[in-house]
């Protein structure tokens, strides 16, 4: 067995053991046992906690985990930027405004507003791109960064400005701007599927591009890439994923930077393995901030971007630090 | 208004000093004992902002004060607002407050330096007598009715509500001593039952002050959340054994989105169709919430066998 699959088997056990974990722990904690109720499909309450509750709930943790880090697998490539997240880059900011603008104030049905967050999300990377003066070199990280600060302080001043105005009718998307999978999210599912696959197989087609790209724009020229209908396709697989996943369960921030981050410890830097282990990473920890969120405060819950966030915080920190060789 | 409560004092004053008899003109303020030192407030207030429009206007509309203007949330449809009160700014806009010249503000104490319910700002404009949400709707009414001096008014409010609340004991005496209940309002979003019983942070709320007064048994706060929380997960838990439901209706969809979830459904009370609904956000408030909700309890005990 290959460090790299011993790496990934890794990789699915932790996933498994957080799926077993969000299915059985919450305002009431089940016992292992109880799955035989769901197996065997009894009428008992246990088996509505787990159908109606548990399983939609992990369903839509993974696939917003997974929408956003492989989100921040294409954007760090696309743009050579390790800090680059659809939440630091105020992609996922836009796409919540937009959804607020949508539902908040004009009342738009929830499967409308999943169109609505990806144009917000492409606009808002256009604006970012924009604001930082389309930058090449190696200050562009820095500088799309700080664009993506501002842009993200921009629409985040907006849809506090909405929510003032009218507090009773924001109340309706309250919760969902701190990202939350508790709401009823998972109606949503058939909604998202379509940019969700969509942004999956256009990541797909890219993989083997963007490892092109990592030697460098003017040698992935020489090499015959095209690099500017690469990047475009990157942000546009970007604005598909983190678009659906947050008009999905609102912006959950940093599972977008940390999870390509921990792909490519575990996979190496080869984007055709770590665009999937992104995902799956990004799965799994979205699984984790939601179960951790319903477990620390019962019966009251902790919304899973509060929990990413708190999580992010110190994995940022830690990105930030020079390394000892850099030193 | 504020000119010729001047006057009235000066003339008072002038008399005093001249050594007329001091009843010769009836006194322009009160000095009263408060949570906020002591206060001269009008003998007879003309203009009065009610701060916050559960306990402060119900307990304003009890002593006929002249209103003119409140804040907070908008009327409930059970309590009798005047047609020419205005609705203020919410959270209160001190400046327009200011602007309404009045001469008595009734606010809650509850968060002193909150933007809802700024007690500690609004003094500055004119004397503000205090609201406390953690004793009963009586005790606030009869402290105010002190300060006021209506007293007897008071007494008669409390008196007739009394009365009220005995003859709902007397139709129901057996619901109500052997029966488990339980008020409560669904929060759509994020998907959980806020349970009004005694003893969350929420103070002492209008349904369970009501239940008490019936001599009722609600569920403990023991078994929910600090603010009465109940997660999906655990309604089996929490309320299997609760024999009758409040549900309250708060206007947003949440007995609609309740009905949907199949652990609701599965609830020994819902299945027996022993849930009564009432509507309108009736967690706080003072006379005209405690009537309303007297009948709605009355109604939730006539589903119950006798």
């Amino acid at each position: 067995m290959t460090g790299r699959m011993r790496s990934v088997l890794i990789a699915g056990f932790l996933l498994a053991a957080a799926m077993l974990a969000s299915l059985l722990a919450g305002a009431k904690l089940l016992p292992p046992s109880s799955l035989l109720d769901l197996l065997q499909g009894r009428d008992s309450e246990t088996a509505v906690i787990l159908w109606q509750l548990r399983l939609p709930r992990l369903a839509l943790g993974l696939v917003v985990g997974a929408a956003l880090g492989a989100a921040g697998a294409i954007i760090q490539a696309a743009t050579r930027n390790p800090l680059g997240d659809p939440g630091l880059l105020g992609i996922n900011a836009g796409a919540s405004l937009a959804v607020v603008t949508g539902s908040g104030l004009f009342g738009l049905a929830p499967t409308m507003t999943v169109w609505l967050a990806s144009g917000g999300a492409a606009l808002a990377a256009l604006a970012v791109h924009a604001v930082a003066g389309a930058p090449r070199g190696p200050s562009a990280p820095i500088k799309l960064t700080l664009a993506g600060v501002a842009v993200t302080a921009f629409c985040l001043g907006i849809g506090q400005a909405i929510a003032l105005a009218d507090p009773e009718r924001f109340d309706l998307v309250r919760n969902w701007r701190v990202g939350a999978l508790s709401g009823d999210g998972l109606a949503l599912l058939p909604a998202i599927a379509l940019p969700l696959l969509m942004g999956v197989a256009l990541a797909a087609l890219l993989a083997p591009r963007l490892n092109l790209l990592a030697l460098g724009e003017d040698r992935a020229a020489a090499l015959g890439l095209s690099v500017g209908w690469t990047q475009a396709g990157s942000l546009l697989a970007v604005v598909l994923l983190a678009g659906a996943a947050v008009a999905a369960a609102g912006p959950i921030a940093f599972i977008g930077l940390a999870a390509p981050h921990i792909a490519r410890r575990l996979g190496g830097a080869d984007q055709r393995i770590v665009l999937p282990l992104a995902a799956l990473v990004g799965a799994a920890l979205v699984v984790v901030a939601d179960t951790l969120g319903r477990v620390v405060v019962p019966p009251a819950e902790l919304p899973v971007g509060i929990v990413a966030a708190l999580i992010g915080a110190p994995v940022l920190a830690t990105l930030a630090r020079p390394r000892r060789s850099e030193a | 208004m504020r000119g010729k409560l001047s006057r009235r004092a000066f003339a008072a004053g002038a008399a005093a000093l001249l050594g007329a008899p001091a009843a010769v003109a009836a006194p322009a303020s009160r000095q009263v004992e408060t949570s906020l030192g002591r206060l001269d407030i009008p003998a007879a207030p003309q203009r009065v902002v009610a701060i916050d429009s559960r306990i402060g206007l119900e307990q304003a509309l009890a002593f006929d004060l002249p209103l003119v203007g409140y804040s907070h949330s908008r009327a409930r449809p059970w309590v009798p607002v005047p047609p020419g009160v205005p609705f203020l700014a919410a959270p209160p806009d001190l400046e327009q407050i200011l602007m309404l010249a009045p001469d008595l503000i009734l606010c809650p104490d509850s968060a002193p330096n909150s933007d809802w319910w700024p007690l500690a700002r609004l003094p500055a404009i004119t004397p503000v007598l205090p609201s406390d949400h953690r004793i009963t709707w009586q005790e606030n009414l009869t402290r105010l009715g002190d300060w006021l001096d209506q007293q007897e008014k008071a007494a008669r409010i409390v008196a007739a509500h009394a009365k009220m609340i005995a003859a709902i004991r007397q139709r129901h005496r057996q619901a109500i001593a052997s029966s488990l209940v339980a008020a409560v309002h669904y929060d759509a979003i994020k998907r959980r039952l806020l349970v009004r019983s005694a003893g969350t942070r929420y103070g002492l709320v209008m349904p369970a002050q009501v239940l008490a007064e019936l001599g009722g048994l609600a569920v403990a706060a023991g078994w929910l959340g600090p603010n009465g929380e109940v997660a999906l997960d655990s309604f089996g838990d929490v309320l299997g054994a609760v024999d009758a439901i409040l549900l309250i209706d708060f206007g947003d969809g949440g007995p609609r989105a309740l009905a949907r979830e199949a652990l609701w459904q599965r609830l020994p009370a819902v299945k027996a169709g022993r849930v009564e609904t009432v509507a309108g956000n009736c967690t706080f408030g003072s006379l005209y919430t405690a009537r309303y909700l007297a009948r709605a309890w009355d109604a939730l005990f006539a589903r119950l066998p006798a």
